[in-house]
C-alpha cells in the first residue's frame, strides 16, 4: 500500500485533476438534456481553472522551494519545464473551452458532451507529455493527445470536409506513430532502456562515439524524429495540416492550432534535451535545416490561400518553424514565452472568427467575406488586425517580444543564418496578415454580405483574455515574465490584480464599442442586429 | 534624470490625444474630433519649442535625458530601457515633425470627409511613433517606434489614398519591413558580441557607443566580414527609408497614392528618419566600415541626384515629380553625411529640417489645388498665376526655396553640403552640382507650365483662391523657410558640438568651420 502511495502523485497532479474532470463530463453527460449541455462547458472550466491553480502552485514551488523530482519510478518527472507546460496547456484549454458554445449554438448537431470530454483528455495527453522521462510514457501522451483530435476533426460528420479531415488525420496519424513506435524500439535495442536518463547515461558508459555510430540507433534517432515532425506538423512532414485544419469544426480547429504545437515542442524539448543531448552534433544540423524548410514552406503557401482557416493553418506551421530556432538553441522557457504568445494570438484570431455569423449562420470564413468590415463592426476589425499583426511580429505586441527573444536566443546559439532566414520570413508573413487587414479596412464589399457580429459573454471573456495577453506581452511583459521565466513569487497578488484589471478594462472597452456599433446599425435596419 | 520628463510629454501627448479622440469623443461631433486633433498637435508644437529654448546649444551630450528600466530578464542581466534624449543632431526633428503635424492636421479638416476619427487618431499615433525614432537611445526601444511608424502609415495610404492605394501601400510596408528586419538581426547580434564584455545583454545605444570607441572592432573578437554584413544591414534599413537609389522605387508610389497629409509626413519627417539612423547609428557605430564604404555611399547619392532630378523632369503628374524630386534631394542629404566633415554633416542636417519643410509645402500646395480640381495632371492646369495670385506666390516662394535660391532654406543647406562634398572629394561636388542645376530645370518647368500661358481649360478660370485656414497652414512653413535662408547660423550653431562629437567617434576630418 505504501508503496502505492509513494509513486509520487503529486507529480502528476494537474493531469489526473484534468482526467477526472474529463471523465466526471463524459459520465454526466449520460443524464443531460440538450438544453443543459452548458453546465459541461462550466464544469470543464472549473476544473481546468483548478488544474491551472495546482500547476502554478507547483511551478512557484519547483521553481523555488523543491528540487525537481522523479515519480512513478523514474517514469515521469516533475521539474519546471513540466510544471510551466502545465501551467500553460491549462490556460490555453481554458480559452479553447470558452470559444466551444457560440458555435455550438449554431450547429445543434455537434452539441455533444463528448465534445468537451474529449478535449479535455486530448490536453491530459499533452500534460502527460511535458512530464514524461520515458518513451513508453511519450508514446503514451501522443497517443492520448491524437486519439480524441482523431474523433473531433470528424465531429461535424456528416459535412464531408470534416469526415476527410478525421479520416487523412487518423491514417497519416497512425503511420506516423507506427514511425515513432519503431523508432523507440530500436533505439530501446541500441541502448537497452526506454528512460530518457537512462539512454543518456549510455552515452557515458559506452562512449559518445560508440553509440553515435550504432546503426540501430542512428535509424531510431531518425524515426523518432519523422514521427514527433508529424506531430508538430514540420516540412516536409506537414501536408495533413491545412486539410485536418480547414475540415475540422472551427472551435476545434482553434485548439488543435494553439495546443497541439505546445504539446509537441515540450515533447521534443523533453525527448532532445534529456536522451539525446550527447547527440547534438546529429539532430542540430538536420532540425536547422528543416525549421528553415518549414517556416519558408508555410509562409510561401499561405501568401495563396483564400480560406482563412487553411491560411492560418500555413501560418501555423510557419510558426512552429520558429519556434524550432528556440528549440535548437537549448531555450525551452522562451519557446515557452513564445508558445504563449502564439496560443493567444491564434485563439484570439478564431475568437474573432467565431463570433462572426453570415445572416444564414453559416461561418464567415472566405476571406473576401471580410470585406469592409471595419465599416459595420470596428470592434471585430479592429481586433482581428491586432491579432493579426501580432501574428506578423509588429511591435508593440506579443509577437514581436516573444519573436525577438527567440531570435535572440538564435543568435546566442550560433544559429545566425538561421535567424536571418525567419527575419526575411517574417517579412513575407507579412504579406498575408496584411491582405486580411486590407479586405476589412481598404475594400469595400461587393454585395451585402449580412456579416454580422453575435459575440456570446464566454467569447468575449475569451477576447479579453487573449487581448490582453497580447497587450501585456507587447508593453510591459515583466509583469508575465518573471513569474513564467524566473519563477519570482513576489507580488503574485498585485500582479494578478493588475492582470484582471487590464482584462476587466479590455472587456470593457469591447462593450461599449460593440454597444455602439449595435445601436447603429439598429437605426439601420431595425430587427437584424443580434445580442 | 530618472523620471519622466519633456521628452516623454513630446512622445506621449500625440498618443494620448489620439486616444481621446478613439474612444471618448462621442458620435456624430466630427468638429472635437477635429478640434482635439489640432490642439494636440499645438501642445506638442508648444512643448518642442520650449525644448528648443531650453536646449544647451554648447553641449554635446544627450540633454533631457531620461532613463528607466523597461523590461528586464533574468534577474537584470538583460536589460531593456526606455532610455530618451536629445542632442544637436536630433534637435531640429522635434520640432520639424510637431509643426508638420499641425499642419497636416489644420490642412486635413477641408480635406478628409470619411472615417475622421480613425484618420486622426491614426495621424496622432504616427506622431508619436516618429518622435520615439528621433530620440530612443536605446535600440530595441528604437526599433520598436521605429516599426510602429509603419502601421499608422499603412492604414493612411491604403485607406484614404488615392487609386492604386492598395498597391502602394503594400509595397511601402514590404519594402521597409525587408530592410527593417535584416536590422533586426543585426541588432541582436550585436548586443550578443557585447556580453563577453559588459556580461550582460544590453541595448543602451551609449555603452555601445563606448564599446565601439574602446576598440570593440579592433579587438579582433569579431571578423571584418560580420562586422561589414552588420553594417550593410544597418545601411539598407536606412538606405530603403531614405530612399537612396536604387532602393526608391516604392517613394513615388507612396507619394502619388498617398493622401495630401499622409504625403506631408511621408516627405517632411518619415524619409528623415532614413538619414537619421545613419548620422545616430550606422556611422558611430562601424567607423571604419562607414570611412570604407562613404565611396559607395556617396556614389549612389550622386546617382539618386542625378537620376531623380532627370526622371522627375519627364513625369506629367505633379505629385509624382515632387517624389522623385525628393528621391533627388535626399540624395544631397546622403553626399554631406559621406563627406563626413563638418560642413557636410551639418548642412545634411540643416537640409533635413529643409527639404521637410518645402517639400512638406509643396505637397501641402498640389493637394490644395487638388482638392479643387480632382486632378494631378501638369497639362489640366496653366495659367493659374491670374486665376490664384494668393496661391501662386506661394508655390513660387516654396518652389524657389526648394530650386536653392539664395536668401532661402534650400540653398544654405546645399551650399553646405556641397562644400563639405568639394572637400571630401572634387569629383562629388562637381557632380552634384548638375543636380541644383537640374533642379532648377524641373522646378521652373513645373511652375511655367501650371501658372503661366493661357488658360487652357475652362474649369480653371473659376477656381477659388486659399482661404483662410489653408494660408494659416502655409505661413509656418514659409516663415520658416525665409527665416533659415536668412539666417541659417541660428539652426546650425546648436548642432556643432553634436557634429564636432560625431566626427571624432567616426574619425572623419576634424577642421571646425571658420
Amino acid at each position: 500500500m505504501n508503496e502505492f502511495f509513494a509513486l509520487g502523485w503529486e507529480a502528476l497532479g494537474p493531469f489526473l485533476l484534468v482526467c477526472a474532470t474529463a471523465l466526471i463530463v463524459m459520465l454526466s453527460d449520460l443524464w443531460m438534456e440538450d438544453d443543459e449541455r452548458e453546465w459541461l462547458a462550466y464544469f470543464s472550466l472549473a476544473g481546468l481553472a483548478g488544474a491551472f491553480i495546482m500547476a502554478m502552485r507547483q511551478f512557484l514551488l519547483v521553481s523555488n522551494a523543491q528540487q525537481p523530482a522523479l515519480a512513478f519510478n523514474e517514469m515521469v518527472v516533475w521539474d519546471r519545464m513540466a510544471s510551466s507546460f502545465h501551467v500553460l496547456l491549462a490556460g490555453v484549454a481554458f480559452v479553447a473551452i470558452l470559444l466551444l458554445p457560440r458555435y455550438l449554438a449554431d450547429h445543434d448537431d455537434l452539441n455533444r458532451g463528448e465534445l468537451y470530454a474529449l478535449l479535455l483528455f486530448s490536453v491530459a495527453g499533452m500534460m502527460l507529455l511535458a512530464s514524461a522521462r520515458d518513451l513508453i510514457v511519450v508514446f503514451l501522451g501522443i497517443e492520448l493527445l491524437s486519439f480524441p483530435l482523431y474523433i473531433l476533426a470528424g465531429f461535424a460528420r456528416p459535412r464531408l470536409d470534416s469526415e476527410e479531415a478525421a479520416l487523412k488525420y487518423f491514417l497519416l496519424g497512425a503511420f506516423a506513430s507506427g514511425f515513432l513506435l519503431y523508432g523507440i524500439a530500436l533505439i530501446y535495442g541500441a541502448v537497452g532502456s526506454t528512460n530518457l536518463g537512462v539512454i543518456a547515461m549510455t552515452f557515458n558508459v559506452l562512449g559518445v562515439g560508440e553509440t553515435l555510430t550504432n546503426p540501430l540507433f542512428l535509424a531510431g534517432l531518425a524515426l523518432m524524429l519523422v514521427g514527433l515532425g508529424f506531430k508538430i506538423s514540420l516540412a516536409p512532414f506537414h501536408q495533413w495540416t491545412p486539410d485536418v485544419y480547414q475540415g475540422a469544426p472551427t472551435p476545434v480547429t482553434a485548439f488543435m492550432v494553439a495546443a497541439t504545437k505546445v504539446g509537441g515542442m515540450v515533447t521534443l524539448m523533453r525527448v532532445l534535451y534529456t536522451a539525446f543531448i550527447p547527440a547534438v552534433e546529429i539532430w542540430v544540423p538536420i532540425l536547422a535545416i528543416l525549421a528553415a524548410i518549414t517556416m519558408t514552406w508555410g509562409n510561401v503557401a499561405a501568401l495563396l490561400q483564400s480560406n482563412i482557416k487553411r491560411m492560418l493553418a500555413y501560418s501555423s506551421i510557419a510558426h512552429a518553424g520558429y519556434m524550432l530556432i528556440g528549440v535548437l538553441a537549448g531555450a525551452d522557457s522562451f519557446v515557452l514565452l513564445y508558445l504563449l504568445a502564439y496560443a493567444l494570438m491564434n485563439l484570439g484570431a478564431f475568437a474573432v472568427i467565431l463570433g462572426l455569423r453570415k445572416g444564414d449562420g453559416e461561418e464567415v470564413l472566405e476571406l473576401d467575406d471580410f470585406s469592409g468590415l471595419v465599416k459595420t463592426y470596428p470592434v471585430a476589425a479592429i481586433l482581428l488586425s491586432l491579432f493579426f499583426l501580432s501574428l506578423a511580429g509588429f511591435p508593440p505586441t506579443a509577437g514581436f517580444f516573444t519573436k525577438f527573444m527567440l531570435f535572440n536566443a538564435g543568435i546566442a546559439g550560433n544559429l545566425q543564418w538561421l535567424v536571418v532566414v525567419a527575419v526575411l520570413n517574417s517579412v513575407v508573413s507579412v504579406f498575408y496578415y496584411a491582405r486580411v487587414i486590407i479586405k476589412m479596412f481598404m475594400q469595400e464589399a461587393d454585395d451585402d454580405l449580412g456579416v454580422y457580429w453575435s459575440p456570446d459573454w464566454m467569447l468575449s471573456v475569451a477576447l479579453a483574455v487573449t487581448t490582453t495577453g497580447v497587450l501585456v506581452l507587447g508593453f510591459y511583459p515583466t509583469l508575465i515574465t518573471d513569474v513564467l521565466l524566473e519563477g519570482s513569487n513576489q507580488d503574485l497578488l498585485m500582479r494578478g490584480i493588475s492582470l484582471a484589471v487590464t482584462a476587466l478594462l479590455v472587456l470593457i472597452g469591447i462593450g461599449i464599442l460593440s454597444l455602439r456599433t449595435n445601436v447603429q446599425d439598429l437605426d439601420e435596419e431595425s430587427e437584424e442586429a443580434p445580442l | 534624470m530618472n523620471q519622466f520628463g519633456l521628452l516623454s510629454a513630446i512622445i506621449f501627448v500625440p498618443l494620448l490625444g489620439a486616444l481621446g479622440i478613439a474612444l471618448f469623443v462621442p458620435r456624430n461631433r466630427m468638429n472635437w474630433v477635429r478640434g482635439l486633433a489640432l490642439g494636440t498637435a499645438l501642445v506638442d508644437l508648444a512643448l518642442t519649442i520650449w525644448l528648443v529654448a531650453r536646449f544647451d546649444p554648447t553641449s554635446a551630450d544627450f540633454q533631457f535625458v531620461e532613463r528607466l528600466p523597461w523590461i528586464s530578464l533574468f534577474g537584470g542581466n538583460a536589460t531593456f530601457l526606455y532610455y530618451v534624449g536629445v542632442d544637436g543632431i536630433s534637435l531640429w526633428l522635434l520640432p520639424l515633425t510637431a509643426l508638420l503635424t499641425a499642419v497636416a492636421i489644420l490642412f486635413s479638416w477641408g480635406s478628409i470627409q470619411t472615417r475622421e476619427r480613425e484618420y486622426y487618431t491614426l495621424l496622432l499615433v504616427l506622431t508619436t511613433g516618429m518622435m520615439g525614432v528621433f530620440t530612443a537611445l536605446d535600440m530595441f526601444l528604437f526599433y520598436i517606434f521605429w516599426e510602429v511608424v509603419l502601421i499608422p502609415m499603412y492604414f493612411l495610404i491604403g485607406v484614404w489614398g488615392s487609386k492604386n492605394r492598395i498597391y502602394a501601400t503594400v509595397k511601402f510596408v514590404l519594402y521597409t519591413m525587408a530592410g527593417s528586419a535584416l536590422m533586426l538581426a543585426a541588432i541582436i547580434t550585436f548586443a550578443w558580441i557585447l556580453v563577453p564584455f559588459t556580461q550582460q545583454l544590453t541595448f543602451d545605444l551609449t555603452v555601445w557607443k563606448q564599446a565601439v570607441q574602446s576598440g570593440l572592432w579592433e579587438a579582433g573578437v569579431v571578423s571584418d566580414r560580420m562586422e561589414t554584413l552588420m553594417f550593410l544591414a544597418f545601411v539598407l534599413a536606412f538606405a530603403i527609408k531614405v530612399p537612396l537609389f536604387p532602393f526608391h522605387t516604392w517613394l513615388p508610389n507612396a507619394h502619388v497614392e498617398a493622401p495630401t497629409a499622409g504625403s506631408v509626413i511621408l516627405a517632411g519627417v518619415l524619409l528623415k528618419m532614413g538619414t537619421y539612423g545613419f548620422v545616430r547609428f550606422a556611422m558611430p557605430l562601424f567607423p571604419q566600415a562607414s570611412q570604407q564604404f562613404a565611396p559607395i555611399l556617396a556614389g549612389l547619392a550622386i546617382v539618386g541626384i542625378l537620376y531623380g532630378a532627370a526622371v522627375a523632369f519627364a513625369q506629367r503628374d505633379i505629385k509624382s515629380l515632387i517624389a522623385y524630386s525628393s528621391v533627388s534631394h535626399m540624395g544631397f542629404v546622403v553626399l554631406g553625411l559621406a563627406a563626413m566633415n563638418p560642413q557636410g554633416v551639418s548642412g545634411s542636417l540643416l537640409q533635413m529640417v529643409n527639404h521637410g519643410l518645402s517639400t512638406g509645402a509643396l505637397f501641402l500646395l498640389i493637394g490644395m489645388m487638388y482638392d479643387r480640381r480632382h486632378t494631378r495632371e501638369m497639362s489640366e492646369y496653366g495659367g493659374l498665376w491670374k486665376v490664384v495670385p494668393v496661391y501662386a506666390i506661394f508655390f513660387l516662394i516654396v518652389a524657389l526655396s526648394s530650386l536653392g535660391l539664395p536668401g532661402l532654406n534650400g540653398f544654405a543647406g546645399e551650399f553646405m553640403i556641397l562644400i563639405g562634398a568639394f572637400r571630401a572629394n572634387h569629383w562629388w561636388a562637381g557632380l552634384a552640382t548638375f543636380g541644383v542645376v537640374l533642379g532648377a530645370v524641373y522646378m521652373l518647368w513645373l511652375y511655367g507650365n501650371v501658372f503661366f500661358g493661357p488658360i487652357t481649360k475652362p474649369e480653371n478660370e473659376t477656381l477659388a483662391d486659399l482661404n483662410r485656414r489653408e494660408i494659416l497652414a502655409l505661413v509656418p512653413l514659409v516663415a520658416l523657410i525665409i527665416l533659415i535662408g536668412v539666417a541659417p547660423h541660428m539652426f546650425t550653431e546648436p548642432m556643432q558640438p553634436s557634429v564636432a562629437r560625431l566626427l571624432q567617434e567616426i574619425g572623419g576630418t576634424m577642421l571646425t568651420m571658420r
